[in-house]
């Protein structure tokens, strides 16, 4: 009983300080020693009581700040990133090209009401190329310093009814889950409806599943929507907080590919006579990422060095075209898991091959060989950080066609190509 | 329609069915299931607490998995788990997004960490400030002698970079410091103690619970590691462990914290070789 009206006065008072003047926190602590030493609480309790109740002060300052600030601004969130680059391109019949390119990306995030949401974000680059947000510094020589263009780079709203079901309509980022860029460009934006379900059964094993529909354009002539189906189920398991594994199976549907004229930036797909895409591109595209804390527990000197370490890897494989009908992407990654501030680093190895007509080309990494298929290639990744939220990336490529050039002054070449990126990436 | 688009169709169907029959989900949740995710360092207390409370009260499923502080919090804000372990106090960037989520974030103070500081019982040091302590373990002081010691070289001893006492150590000695890349690393308390024991020019630090006689505790600015320096916050390498709910708990969920904060609750951190609380 004594013990109980200790804590109830405790509570009391602290309550007081908290409505009067939060620099009573002092007070609480001579009335808890007060207490220990009359022996009506243990100095456990008593350090139990003073721990919570600054804890509660500490809550209801923040949570009354916080609810201070206009509605406006507590429903909006405010991201964006910086990245400089300079890239050196060296390609066997062409010029060496020297590029410094930047990428500047704004997102904002409005919270409508509990289960709705409104995202809007601006990019540099151009509507031309949806793969891609740089901007060459010095493009225009006629006009030194030339301003930018700036676009829309995704819009959508999302409706989530629960906490693991998430609809999304509109122009967002690539809920599909992919380990690497084989198929996707991480830039690239799609257009239409999305849900998203990712439910955990316990905390070590989710499951997660995506639909997805992507508008890919329409054709006047023939009054045609060419549209990607997308359905992805997957798992997510956690083994003891030392291995993260995820897998997914994608199945993509495509209608009204073939028979209707092919998209601006088709390079490597097969066509018809009609410059009409030749194959269907019903693919199906399993995706495993394997992720070890600690993979050298065992070694002091690695385990220091080498926190974590994965593999990745991604295959595709096209059932109607004859040959060129399949692809993967496998690599490991070791170092921190994440680099996010001073000294962590972590670098990826990935070797890439991706038939003519594995997928289609108007989508994987720009990068990557001009973002074309019908090639193999090696990719080295070293990220440093340099601070939080600030790092430099070092990005090899290598790449070649898997089959000799038929067009173009470099007829019968299988014309490899190297780049070198390297990136001052600042976040916010 | 094509045959593929209806195959698409169906399997997408069939996978909502299953998902949402597995997850329980829209079709009835479990009343009596906890979920508890967050700091590896609380995570031997919760796991033990579990597996009795769960022994004595045969209906309910108590789920622990760590991930540290960060995630556990994070995973309360998204409303993904009923009770966040945490080593640390949350950050006020944390309280401001569970608030902005509808979560009220409530502190319960589950157990005490204290970590000392353990030299071979040959060593005639018997205090050090936390400053030397840091200098040695970042390797700025390397010989006995430059603290007033005997003209041998320091063994450092270390617990391996996944414990939480490394994560604690860095933290409150350290001050975010990395340790000496010679400190020979070791995967237990135990192990931390038994190598001090044997090793003359050693030091180490140990959770206050793995104490032993064969090795030598040292005062911290001044302040003899015990229990009672500990709980009185006079300690400077202490810190209490939190398990964190959204508002005041109800149902199995207040079962489990009021099981842990009782004195069998708190045998078992003291069990860990945390302080407990009573």
């Amino acid at each position: 009983m004594r013990r109980f009206l200790g804590v109830f006065l405790i509570s009391m008072f602290s309550l007081m300080c908290f409505n009067f003047n939060k620099a009573y926190a002092g007070e609480i602590d001579l009335l808890l020693q007060k207490l220990v030493e009359k022996g009506v609480l243990t100095p456990g309790e008593a350090q139990q009581v003073k721990t919570e109740t600054k804890e509660e002060i500490r809550k209801e300052i923040v949570s009354a700040k916080y609810e201070l600030l206009p509605e406006w601004v507590q429903r909006l969130k405010f991201k964006g990133d910086f990245r400089m680059r300079y890239q050196y391109t060296r390609q066997r019949a062409k010029d060496d090209t020297n590029q410094a390119r930047i990428r500047v990306r704004l997102g904002a995030e409005a919270k409508v009401n509990d289960q709705m949401k409104v995202g809007l974000g601006l990019a540099t680059g151009s509507t031309s190329d949806p793969r891609s947000t740089n901007v060459t510094l010095g493009n225009d020589p006629t006009t030194p310093g030339a301003s930018k263009t700036v676009i829309l780079d995704y819009a959508y709203g999302s409706y989530s009814p629960t906490t693991w079901l998430t609809l999304t309509g509109g122009k967002f980022k690539n809920p599909i889950w992919q380990p690497t860029d084989l198929l996707w460009d991480t830039d690239l934006n799609p257009e239409g409806l999305n849900m998203q379900m990712d439910y955990r059964l316990n905390p070590s094993l989710g499951l997660f599943l995506n639909t997805e529909m992507f508008v890919l354009g329409y054709d006047d002539a023939k009054g045609l929507n060419s549209l990607m189906w997308a359905f992805q189920p997957g798992i997510k398991y956690n083994w003891r907080d030392k291995v993260d594994l995820r897998a997914a199976v994608t199945g993509y549907y495509f209608s009204n590919i073939t028979g209707v004229g092919k998209f601006a930036k088709q390079s490597t797909n097969s066509l018809t006579r009609n410059n009409q895409y030749k194959y269907h591109y019903n693919v199906v595209n399993p995706s495993l990422e394997v992720g070890i804390r600690d993979p050298f527990s065992s070694i002091p000197v690695l385990a220091k060095y080498i926190p974590y370490a994965g593999m990745f890897s991604d295959f595709v494989y096209n059932p109607d075209p004859d040959t060129g009908k399949s692809g993967f992407d496998a690599g490991i990654k070791f170092g921190h898991e994440k680099v996010g501030d001073w000294g962590q680093w972590q670098s990826r190895i990935l070797f890439s091959k991706l038939g003519r007509d594995a997928f289609l080309d108007i989508f994987p990494d720009s990068d990557r060989y001009n973002g074309k298929t019908n090639m193999k290639s090696v990719e080295a990744i070293l990220e440093y950080g340099l601070g939080k939220n600030t790092s430099l990336c070092l990005d090899y490529y290598w790449a070649k066609s898997l089959s000799q050039q038929t067009s173009g002054s470099a007829s019968g070449s299988y014309l490899p190509q190297q780049v070198v990126q390297v990136d001052w990436n600042l976040k916010w | 329609m094509s045959k593929f688009g209806k195959l698409l169709l169906a399997c997408f169907l069939v996978s909502c069915a299953v998902t949402s029959a597995y997850a329980g989900g829209p079709f009835g949740v479990d009343k009596r299931r906890v979920i508890i995710e967050g700091s590896t360092t609380v995570l031997p207390i919760a796991q033990a607490a579990a597996e009795t409370f769960m022994r004595q009260n045969q209906e309910t499923d108590v789920t622990v998995r760590g991930g540290g502080s960060g995630v556990g919090i994070a995973s309360l804000i998204d409303k993904n788990c009923d009770i966040a372990d945490s080593s640390r106090s949350i950050k006020e960037a944390e309280i401001e997004k569970a608030v902005g989520n509808g979560v009220s974030p409530k502190a319960h103070v589950v157990a005490m960490d204290g970590i000392c500081l353990i030299v071979n019982s040959s060593n005639p040091i018997s205090a050090l400030s936390r400053k030397q302590a840091s200098d040695i373990f970042t390797g700025k002081i390397s010989y006995w002698s430059d603290l007033g010691g005997k003209t041998e070289r320091i063994v450092a001893i270390s617990r391996d970079t996944s414990s939480g006492t490394f994560e604690a150590f860095g933290i409150l000695v350290l001050e975010g410091q990395k340790v000496r890349p010679d400190a020979l690393m070791q995967a237990s308390n135990q192990a931390v103690a038994s190598t001090v024991s044997r090793t003359p020019g050693a030091i180490g630090y140990v959770g206050l619970g793995y104490l032993t006689p064969e090795v030598k505790a040292l005062d911290i600015d001044g302040i003899k590691p015990s229990k009672e320096t500990v709980l009185s916050g006079q300690y400077p390498v202490g810190r209490p462990l939190f398990m964190y709910t959204n508002g005041v708990p109800d149902g199995v969920v207040r079962d489990f914290i009021d099981f842990i904060k009782s004195d069998e609750g708190q045998k078992i951190a003291n069990e860990q070789g945390f302080v407990a609380l009573k």
